[in-house]
């Protein structure tokens, strides 16, 4: 049993994966996500009463956007109410790109990313003086704006009947099933995770970090405030972008009601309750926030069997429980569940001498 | 080069107000290379002001700043840390969510180069930088301070003496030619005290840096400084080494209120 970390060089001490175990671990997990968890999927399926590997994808997916609104919103302390949009014009863009101008499924996914990207720096820019609940309302028009775009935009988006979108095929080989899809979703998901905590821990994450925390004195450490908050608008929209593109080429039709309000204040919740500030957050909230409603359903399922009207009597009583579950998280957990994960590994790996 | 100036940092007739309350009422000072150079005055008098003027923080109505004979007095403030001036703060202003090492890291950010894709994929730019940054400031900063312990430490939850101590860490990894303190003695006990007295002198004599030096503590003051200029009300009244500054009557009168307490207070 290691008694300490006794790391000889710099180099190793400014790893991400410090240890042997932790290398272990994260080893194991890659094995099981890559191999393991198809195998069981199906068969989890049959258990819970909906597609498990759907959800593993839609998981991905989200985890993605998640990622790209924690980096906003828990690493550079700006608040936006516009990521559901934004994920809309990465939809869309993927979707127009690939059907409409013919561009291969690997180009306009990132140009999806890119194009979001920017549409994301310009409704950043009242950041420069905005601040808090002022920038979320400002940032709420974007939701608007783009919400209004996407139903009236008849000739590039198809309106209010929404757009559809093939499979998408690359080098010759078309995603068919879901499983074709989990694979690309959760290495983008993975290279998104690594780009992120990398990013975090090098010069730009640095100042992003400095600016939540104090910007005044980032300035004066040569931090170009609004450089960084901008910079920080267009990563995190790319990553939403990025999102949205593959929300197009997976559910295979997109409208303007994918994307509403409500899809921002779900993104918001996935990295408030996930953890703001911890790259953890993001993968955690959007798990909860995902599979809670889904698991929600079985209990009232077999309640429904035993008391044929309880939708009479409780027609909403799912999403009473799951606001429920959620104000009691942020009164017993508000740091998040990744705070929760630090804790619980900290007790662990003093276990049983914690002392 | 004409040579008739040769002060590191010059200020310049320097007007400052608030509305119709005037900060700084015509303040000139030259700061010589290697020097340090104490602030001192009573509450108020405008010192943190001129430190605040020359980081770009406020904007002066009237005068000019002079870094090593380049005009700063327009420069946007980020701009003013890659000149070489950098500077800790009266009340700390450390990210209080970030570690030690990553403030002090932050401390370094003018002088890094990678951009966010470099750092993002930690290709090699951004790999051979960080390490190469890590090992400067732990055998250059975090050695010389003495906060090797508490390293990877959240800053928000270390006691206030060895914040004041980051802060000075974060600052010297600015690389500055002058470094501006604000009271980086207050709220400390007699041993930080001394051990930060001691860091200043280290700091100035190893790397030749300049430092202005804002302190109530006047045995301190007048122990390491070479120079104090005295403020009060926004204008000078009185400059020069410390044994004259403790004989000055102006200051006297002014800061010390005049009574016998006042000796005991400039260290007699």
């Amino acid at each position: 049993m290691p008694t300490g970390l006794f790391h000889s060089t710099y180099q190793e001490d400014e790893k991400i994966f410090r240890t042997v175990w932790l290398k272990c671990w994260m080893g194991g997990l890659l094995l099981f996500l890559f191999i393991g968890f198809p195998f069981v999927a199906p068969s989890l399926s049959g258990v819970f009463g909906f597609s498990v590997q759907h959800m593993a994808n839609m998981i991905g997916i989200y985890i993605i956007g998640a990622h790209g609104l924690n980096l906003l919103t828990g690493f550079t302390g700006q608040i936006s109410l516009g990521h559901g949009a934004f994920m809309g014009v990465g939809a869309y863009t993927s979707g127009i790109l690939f059907m409409k101008a013919g561009w291969p499924f690997w180009l306009s996914l990132p140009a999806a990313g890119l194009v979001t990207a920017g549409v994301g720096m310009i409704f950043g820019v009242p950041s420069l003086r905005l601040r808090g609940l002022y920038l979320a309302i400002a940032t709420m028009a974007a939701q608007f704006i783009i919400g209004y775009a996407m139903r009236n935009w008849t000739s590039l988006t198809g309106g209010s009947g929404g757009l559809n979108v093939d499979r998408p095929s690359f080098f010759g080989f078309t995603l068919d099933t879901d499983l074709h899809y989990y694979y690309l979703i959760l290495i983008l998901t993975i290279v998104a995770t690594l780009f992120l905590k990398n990013l975090l821990r090098t010069r730009t994450g640095r100042a992003m970090v400095a600016v939540r925390d104090r910007y005044l004195s980032a300035e004066i450490m040569g931090v170009n405030l609004f450089k960084y908050r901008l910079l920080a608008f267009g990563i995190s929209s790319f990553y939403v972008g990025v999102a949205g593109g593959l929300f197009a080429h997976y559910n295979l039709v997109v409208s303007d009601e994918h994307f509403t309000m409500w899809l921002s204040i779900q993104y918001l919740a996935m990295v408030i309750i996930g953890g703001l500030g911890h790259v953890l957050g993001g993968i955690f909230g959007t798990i909860f926030m995902v599979l809670l409603p889904e698991v929600l359903r079985i209990p009232t399922e077999i309640l429904s069997n035993i008391y044929p009207n309880i939708f009479a009597i409780f027609g909403t009583l799912r999403e009473l429980v799951f606001g429920l579950v959620i104000i009691l998280f942020l009164i017993f957990e508000p740091d998040g569940l990744a705070a929760r994960w630090h804790t619980i590994r900290a007790y662990w790996k003093l276990w049983p001498f914690s002392y | 080069m004409e040579t008739a100036n040769m002060a590191q940092l010059e200020v310049q007739d320097l007007h400052l107000s608030f509305g119709g309350l005037t900060a700084l009422n015509g303040v000139s000072l030259a700061v010589d290379p290697g020097e340090i150079f104490a602030i001192i005055g009573p509450n108020g008098a405008g010192k943190t002001c001129i430190l605040n003027c020359i980081c770009r923080f406020y904007y002066p109505d009237k005068g000019k700043i002079l870094f090593e004979d380049r005009d700063v007095t327009q420069l946007a403030p980020h701009k003013v840390a890659g000149m070489g001036i950098a500077r800790t703060f009266q009340n700390i202003e450390l990210f209080q969510g970030m570690t030690v090492l990553d403030n002090i890291k932050l401390g370094a950010h003018v002088h890094l180069r990678s951009g966010f894709l470099s750092g993002g994929f930690y290709w090699g730019k951004a790999r051979k930088e960080e390490v190469k940054l890590r090992r400067e400031i732990e055998e250059r900063i975090i050695d010389l301070l003495e906060i090797q312990a508490i390293r990877k430490k959240i800053v928000g939850t270390l006691p206030y003496g060895l914040q004041k101590r980051v802060e000075l860490a974060r600052a010297l990894a600015m690389q500055p030619r002058i470094l501006l303190l604000d009271e980086p003695m207050a709220g400390m006990n007699l041993e930080e005290t001394e051990d930060m007295a001691r860091f200043i002198l280290d700091i100035n004599e190893e790397r030749r840096v300049a430092i202005v030096l804002i302190e109530h503590d006047m045995g301190v003051v007048m122990d390491i400084s070479d120079r104090v200029f005295v403020l009060d009300f926004g204008t000078k009244i009185a400059e020069g080494p410390p044994e004259e500054i403790q004989h000055n009557e102006h200051v006297i009168n002014a800061y010390l209120g005049g009574s016998d307490a006042a000796f005991s207070k400039l260290g007699f």
